[in-house]
């Protein structure tokens, strides 16, 4: 359990981080979003007391962590791949982290079969891969037990089979009760793994909230529609007062209605339909909508945020511009929950 | 709506970790283990080690074949006061090794801060000064150790040399002897904790190495320039590694602070650097 107040971290001129206030709960994966530069890997290390807030404070499991007797059990931590002696081999890292507090060499050896580094425990970390040293880090993060987990971009150099038994191992921490504090840029993979979502742009908190709820926050979609009858479909779309647009591959695309409203009306005409699909944005689309104002490095320099909204990044022109153009400034619309605790 | 059930808390089971529990002993076990598992720490021990012993008895052989010559033997003297200290020339490699030690020191941290090895460190131990403090005390118990029988084989070396001239060697019971072989390793060992202190403040292997030279090696030389009307003789004295002159030296050399005083000094040179290392590690994100 993680709790953040108000944290907020300046590294002379630059606000890293600004008012960031979130909870991480036991038993469900949190996943920690936020563009490139938005201040994830500088929160996670405020939490374990590696890097020192400006202002505000945070608390693992009631009390700051440095105040831990057993500061392996309540935090496992994998901040970045190189938190890691190159000249020492995996197993006397591992040997050595486990020293501190007392915990048996057959954990070492426990966590290093978990992993699936026993084949390279004796070899120096410096010669490991990307995704040989992310797994030495997650070894080292699980090495106490601990109540919680944060890893910090996991994924980032595993392999397909490696990716997929990271995001089990997860799901599994978190049904075991821990909480599990995860960054990463990959969306889908965090669509696929975290029940809850902090996110954050510019150090400023955006959501904080479960991904179904920070997902529903973004422009409708409309509904996907399919049928042999194009014209009446067309017909009974406009007179139900909805707008029908048609994709590339014979489907339609309405919005304004509900699929109830469609299916009924549909139904009362005796006209087909083969699909009725309402469309919900990814986790991705809704990120970028949600964030596009707190990205803090553009492409082609776009002004920040509290600007104007950015040039129109037009998804396929199918006439939600205007909604699109709403979302680029989240602050506009977006957190109750990030003003609320700022006061 | 039906799924506001599911939308309460759901009961999640309570998860405890196992009971371990942070230790000054689990550190200083930790720090043991981080010792000894990095290749250049281990080779600059042993450099060290051979620096000792090798010099000094390259030295010893090369003033031997000189002590032979009676000319020679009294314009070496000369230079000592009238009285040549034998164990000091058996130690001469021991000066060259304070040096090497000093890298040791120096290594064991800015290794560990510049290869980001340090964040692995403070979440294991968030107590930082603790952490340092057992991270110096590792460093004192090996350097002590290993030093102290490396300075008494030159001593023996060094003897066992001379011995084949007509002068008459020291024995190790002869008074000051052993106070002067041991209190080099005592000398060895503040010079590694003073390159441990700044190490954690220069948070750089090369630089801090580099500044340990010149502190060690080339400002003492730059310090005989100095001259009386600006209390040369007294900065001479006082200056770090010169406080340590007598305690590694059988006979007083004049214009030095005595054995004990000189330790004392020198004692409080090696905590000024630590606890300067310490503060810009307690204070500084790592």
């Amino acid at each position: 359990m993680i709790e953040a107040v108000g944290l907020r971290k300046v590294y002379g001129k630059k606000v890293a981080v600004d008012g960031l206030s979130f909870t991480v709960r036991p038993g469900i994966v949190t996943g920690f979003l936020g563009p490139n530069g938005s201040g994830k890997s500088t929160t996670m290390r405020m939490i374990l007391g590696l890097d020192r807030p400006t202002a505000g404070h945070v608390l693992v499991d009631g009390i700051p962590y440095a105040k831990h007797r057993n500061p392996l059990g309540a935090v496992g931590a994998l901040l970045d791949a190189k938190a890691v002696h190159t000249g020492r081999s995996a197993a006397r890292h591992l040997q050595a982290v486990a020293a501190t507090a007392g915990i048996p060499a057959s954990r070492v050896d426990e966590v290093v079969e978990l992993v699936g580094l026993r084949e390279v425990a004796k070899k120096r970390a410096g010669g490991f891969s990307l995704g040989m040293g992310q797994r030495l880090g997650i070894a080292s993060a699980l090495l106490g037990d601990p109540s919680t987990v944060m890893f910090d971009e996991p994924v980032n150099g595993l392999d397909p089979d490696g990716i997929l038994w990271i995001r089990n191992l997860m799901k599994h921490l978190a049904a075991e009760g821990r909480a599990v504090f995860v960054s990463s840029h990959l969306m889908s993979e965090m669509a696929l793994t975290a029940e809850h979502l902090v996110v954050i742009g510019r150090g400023k908190l955006i959501a904080d909230e479960p991904v179904r709820q920070f997902i529903d926050r973004t422009a409708p979609r409309g509904v996907l529609v399919r049928s042999p009858q194009v014209e009446e479909l067309r017909e009974l779309v406009t007179a139900a007062g909805g707008h029908l647009t048609s994709a590339q591959d014979g489907s339609f695309r309405v919005a304004d209605l509900t699929p109830e409203q469609i299916g009924d009306a549909a139904a009362r005409r005796g006209v087909a339909l083969h699909e009725l699909t309402p469309q919900r944005a990814s986790l991705e689309e809704a990120f970028m909508e949600l964030t596009a104002g707190a990205v803090e490095y553009h492409a082609h320099g776009a002004p920040g945020a509290g600007g104007p909204a950015p040039e129109q990044q037009t998804h396929g022109g199918d006439g939600r511009q205007a909604d699109v153009r709403q979302a680029d400034v989240p602050q506009a619309d977006v957190p109750q929950q990030a003003q609320e605790v700022a006061r | 709506m039906s799924t506001t059930t599911l939308d309460e808390t759901p009961a999640v089971p309570q998860y405890r970790p196992p009971q371990h529990r942070l230790t000054f002993g689990g550190m200083l076990r930790s720090e043991w283990i981080k010792f000894w598992s990095v290749r250049s720490v281990l080779w600059t021990m042993i450099g060290a080690v051979v620096c000792t012993v090798g010099i000094g008895a390259l030295i010893s052989w090369g003033i031997s074949t000189g002590l032979n010559d009676a000319g020679a033997r009294e314009e070496m003297a000369d230079g000592t006061g009238g009285q040549l200290d034998l164990t000091l020339l058996a130690l001469s490699g021991a000066q060259f090794a304070s040096l090497v030690v000093a890298a040791i020191g120096a290594i064991v941290i800015a290794g560990e801060i510049s290869t980001g090895m340090v964040r692995t460190t403070f979440t294991a131990a968030p107590r930082r000064l603790a952490a340092f403090a057992a991270k110096a005390l590792v460093l004192t118990g090996i350097v002590l150790v290993v030093m102290a029988l490396a300075d008494l084989a030159a001593f023996f070396i060094g003897q066992a040399i001379f011995s084949t001239t007509d002068i008459t060697t020291p024995g190790i019971g002869d008074e000051g002897v052993l106070r002067a072989v041991l209190g080099t390793a005592v000398m060895q060992t503040g010079i590694a904790l003073a390159g441990l202190g700044l190490g954690a403040l220069l948070r750089n292997s090369a630089g801090t190495i580099v500044t340990m030279a010149a502190l060690v090696l080339v400002v003492p030389g730059l310090l005989q320039l100095v001259p009386e009307s600006w209390n040369g003789d007294t900065i001479r004295e006082y200056y770090f590694v010169n406080t340590a002159t007598s305690l590694t030296t059988v006979a007083e050399i004049p214009n030095m602070l005595s054995v004990w005083v000189g330790a004392a000094w020198f004692a409080a040179w090696v905590a000024a650097f630590l606890v300067a290392g310490a503060l810009r590690l307690k204070r500084r994100d790592v």
